[in-house]
């Protein structure tokens, strides 16, 4: 029986312990992968028998100096399991989120989610990783699997809301569409009023005004009292001088001839 | 983690540890004596659920027992997984080993194949399914009798594997006896239809005269 715990184990337990949360993580954006997508994803599973492998075989060694290396190899297969699925998670993912939410305006998703300004450049950022992935696979598996996991993890979540509301969506794009058309249309039947208003009070406007504004445009210029030189000839012996007054029946002329020497000197 | 938790621990870790090498070996064997030797989903994600306890028995003490006989259960549904596909698979390989090869020549050289192997495979795959429904109920048991069944398929598959290199020689043999009987059949027809002809001449010539 064992009553003492040696070195070795005091160590291992405390470095599995250790390891607990970055296995639960790992765990969960498994169980996530399998929830959104509905596949069985094998690389992380395989992982984990390479992890299973190491741990009983550093516990089988029972070497204390090397326990520090075997616990790096174990949580490098876990962070490469996690790292894994989250790529392969999100790319998935992010082509399923771009074709639908380029069929809808930004106002209708942030119905959905709040923060879908910020989902947005989750989006973008998730986009790099996926790349970096590909190209530079070593660059992201020296990262923390938890950081980035906490970073994307609003993507999966934003991509549960897409499909779970999905059929609300078409119905917000809708009620946008009619309101905007009626908007639309209430701003054309504003404009229109607004024009027929403006048009009939123009017009009442210089009805009414338009004789004051005439008479004061000429009130304004000065009669010229210089006594006029009239070049047709008039005997005003034998003409009859009543027609030549008819030419100032009219009021209006008689008014602006302010001057009576002038009427006088014309007669 | 208090100390006399890690006791518990260690000691319950030990059985789990020594489950595991000869799961993992039962993993590994059918690799080494068949050729299907594939990434199989099964035993994978019994795996996968035994660490799950492992890590589980690490966030509460109480538990620590309970998670490891857990874990120790799925390990040994994983020895189970791995043994039936072994044995499905090499059943289909047993049943097809020899479609490409004459049934007389196969008797000829491996009688046991059609008298002993397959009454025997056909009658496994009737007591799998029975097993299968057992296996819930005491998977120790269900995986101490399916291992016997694959020592048995895996004998099969050796013996069936040996006598296949056989084959072709053989085939090649009887052909090679089959085209001398036709050449030496033809050669004596020939023969016989001149020895004939001969004769006819000759008795021709005899009775003209």
């Amino acid at each position: 029986m064992m009553n003492q715990i040696s070195e070795f184990e005091k160590k291992f337990i405390e470095r599995l312990d250790k390891l607990k949360g970055l296995y639960n993580e790992v765990n969960n954006v498994i169980i996530l992968h399998e929830y959104i997508t509905g596949e069985f994803y094998l690389p992380p599973i395989v992982n984990f028998r390479t992890f299973s492998d190491l741990m009983f075989f550093c516990f089988k060694k029972k070497d204390t100096q090397k326990l520090d290396i075997d616990f790096q190899n174990m949580e490098a297969t876990l962070n490469e399991a996690g790292h894994g699925t989250l790529d392969s998670l999100l790319s998935k993912i992010i082509d399923e989120i771009d074709l639908i939410t380029d069929r809808f305006e930004h106002e209708v998703l942030e119905r959905i989610t709040d923060n879908y300004s910020e989902v947005k450049l989750l989006i973008k950022k998730a986009k790099k990783y996926v790349e970096l992935f590909i190209n530079d696979k070593k660059k992201i598996l020296n990262k923390s699997f938890i950081d980035s996991f906490n970073e994307f993890k609003e993507i999966p979540k934003f991509y549960d809301q897409l499909i779970n509301k999905g059929h609300l969506l078409n119905s917000y794009q809708k009620e946008r569409d009619t309101d905007k058309r009626f908007s639309l249309l209430n701003s054309n039947i504003h404009n229109l009023i607004i024009g027929a208003v403006s048009t009939i009070l123009t017009f009442i406007l210089i009805n009414s005004f338009a004789e004051d504004i005439l008479n004061h445009l000429i009130n304004k210029n000065p009669v010229d009292t210089s006594p006029v030189e009239l070049n047709f000839p008039i005997d005003t012996n034998s003409a009859d001088t009543s027609d030549f007054v008819l030419l100032f029946d009219s009021k209006k002329d008689i008014n602006t001839l302010k001057s009576r020497d002038t009427v006088l000197r014309l007669r | 983690m208090v100390s006399g938790d890690n006791l518990v621990f260690l000691k319950s870790f030990e059985k789990i540890f020594k489950k595991y090498e000869i799961v993992r070996n039962a993993l590994i064997l059918p690799g080494k004596i068949s050729e299907y030797n594939k990434v199989h989903l099964a035993p994978l994600n019994e795996f996968r659920n035994a660490l799950f306890h492992i890590f589980k028995s690490l966030e509460n003490n109480k538990n620590i027992e309970y998670e490891h006989n857990a874990a120790l259960v799925h390990y040994t549904r994983a020895q189970y997984d791995a043994f039936e596909i072994f044995i499905n698979e090499n059943v289909l390989y047993i049943n097809t080993a020899f479609n490409d090869y004459d049934c007389e020549t196969v008797n000829d050289i491996f009688c046991k194949y059609y008298d002993e192997i397959l009454p025997k495979i056909n009658e496994l795959k009737y007591s799998l399914t029975v097993e299968r429904t057992q296996r819930r109920k005491d998977t120790e048991k269900a995986t101490e009798l399916i291992f016997d069944k694959f020592e048995m398929v895996a004998d099969f598959v050796s013996e069936i594997d040996e006598h296949k290199k056989l084959l072709p020689e053989e085939t090649k043999k009887r052909k090679r006896k089959k085209s001398v009987f036709f050449l030496k059949g033809s050669l004596l027809a020939l023969l016989t239809g001149i020895a004939v002809g001969l004769i006819g001449a000759i008795c021709y010539v005899l009775f003209n005269k």
